[in-house]
């Protein structure tokens, strides 16, 4: 058993480092809209760069021929060990239309349940909220490298429902 | 107050941190400046780390700078990073010591490139969580690196300097 650690350090690393790659940029007013883009983008390399790394991780333990078959199993790995080892538990519901399309869904994700809005302090709710967005391109650079690394090239776009504290990724494969 | 943790691989946590480094590093070639940004970026999880910190450690007041040394050495490694560090090399008047970190999990799968072996502190973000989180009970300390074994050298070793403690105006409400 590899060694292991609380994961509250993991979390607060992931918000002050983005809270950071967010605030070192000196934003022109001009650029404002395409700023935004490139940070995203940013963030989202950095999952990528980790999920592509992690999903070797899971994939050891695994016989490849068997588990990597086609898409679908490709997925489930995603959804479960893969996830696993990020969040501690399996993603909550996966769906595809079998052409290629496939959406997670994972009731309170931990990484994002826990930003939550400040009642009645607008600015600290509009930052929570942009904060939120940061963590979803987050997540979906990490199932985008870990895809990648098995040879799957998808889009991947996310959202977090915040009434129903649900996130839910759609993957389209290239 | 603060939700049951989970539990996560040393790989995974040591993983993050290493892209990070590197996302930092691609944006700003100077290692002294990374080194400050990552003290700063310790600084800020020190500072949230504390009260949850405090509320399972469920340690009471420290009597004195000793006692908060082992506090960090034996409870707080251990419960964020998972292994414990060694006090040492105190000076005369009990104002400064060493943290001797045996495995660093921050750098277990880390080697670093040869340009930057002689400026960059990898783990520098430690030096700033122990200052934030000492920060927030009044202890001011100053804190770096002295060696590392990414470095090449024997150990990997802290120093944590007390500049002062400042006196709660409002006695233990905060605690």
């Amino acid at each position: 058993m590899a060694a292991t650690v609380s994961d509250g350090i993991w979390e607060l690393m992931i918000y002050t480092f983005i809270d950071e790659i967010v605030n070192t940029e000196t934003p022109s007013s001009a650029a404002g809209a395409k700023a935004e883009i490139t940070k995203s983008h940013k963030i989202k390399m950095c999952g990528f760069e980790i999920g592509s790394k992690l999903i070797d991780s899971c994939t050891v333990m695994i016989d490849k021929s068997e588990k990597f078959s086609d898409e679908v199993s490709i997925m489930k790995v995603i959804a479960t060990e893969f996830w696993g080892q990020l969040f501690s538990k399996s993603i909550s519901n996966l769906q595809t239309n079998n052409k290629g399309k496939f959406k997670l869904q994972d009731d309170g994700c931990r990484l994002l349940g826990k930003l939550v809005d400040v009642s009645d302090n607008e600015e600290e709710n509009r930052k929570q909220k942009v904060m939120r967005g940061f963590i979803v391109d987050f997540i979906t650079g990490l199932v985008k490298g870990a895809l990648n690394n098995l040879n799957l090239e998808a889009n991947c776009s996310g959202e977090w429902d915040e009434i129903k504290r649900v996130l839910e990724i759609s993957i389209e494969i290239k | 107050m603060f939700s049951k943790s989970e539990k996560i691989s040393v790989e995974l946590l040591s993983l993050t941190y290493g892209t990070f480094v590197a996302r930092l590093l691609k944006e700003n070639d100077n290692a002294e400046e990374v080194n400050l940004q990552l003290h700063k970026i310790g600084s800020n999880i020190g500072n949230r780390l504390i009260d949850e910190f405090l509320s399972k450690s469920r340690k009471t007041a420290c009597k004195d700078f000793r006692e908060i040394a082992d506090v960090i050495a034996k409870y707080g490694f251990k419960m964020y990073l998972g292994v414990t560090a060694e006090v040492a090399k105190w000076n005369e008047d009990d104002t400064q010591f060493s943290i001797y970190i045996e495995n660093n999990p921050l750098s277990e799968f880390v080697m670093l490139p040869i340009h930057l072996q002689q400026t960059l502190w990898y783990s520098n973000l430690l030096c700033g969580v122990i200052k934030g989180a000492l920060e927030k009970i009044n202890v001011m300390v100053e804190c770096e690196f002295k060696q590392d074994t990414l470095r090449g050298h024997d150990s990997t070793e802290i120093i944590v300097k007390l500049v002062e403690i400042v006196e709660d105006r409002y006695e233990d409400d905060e605690m």
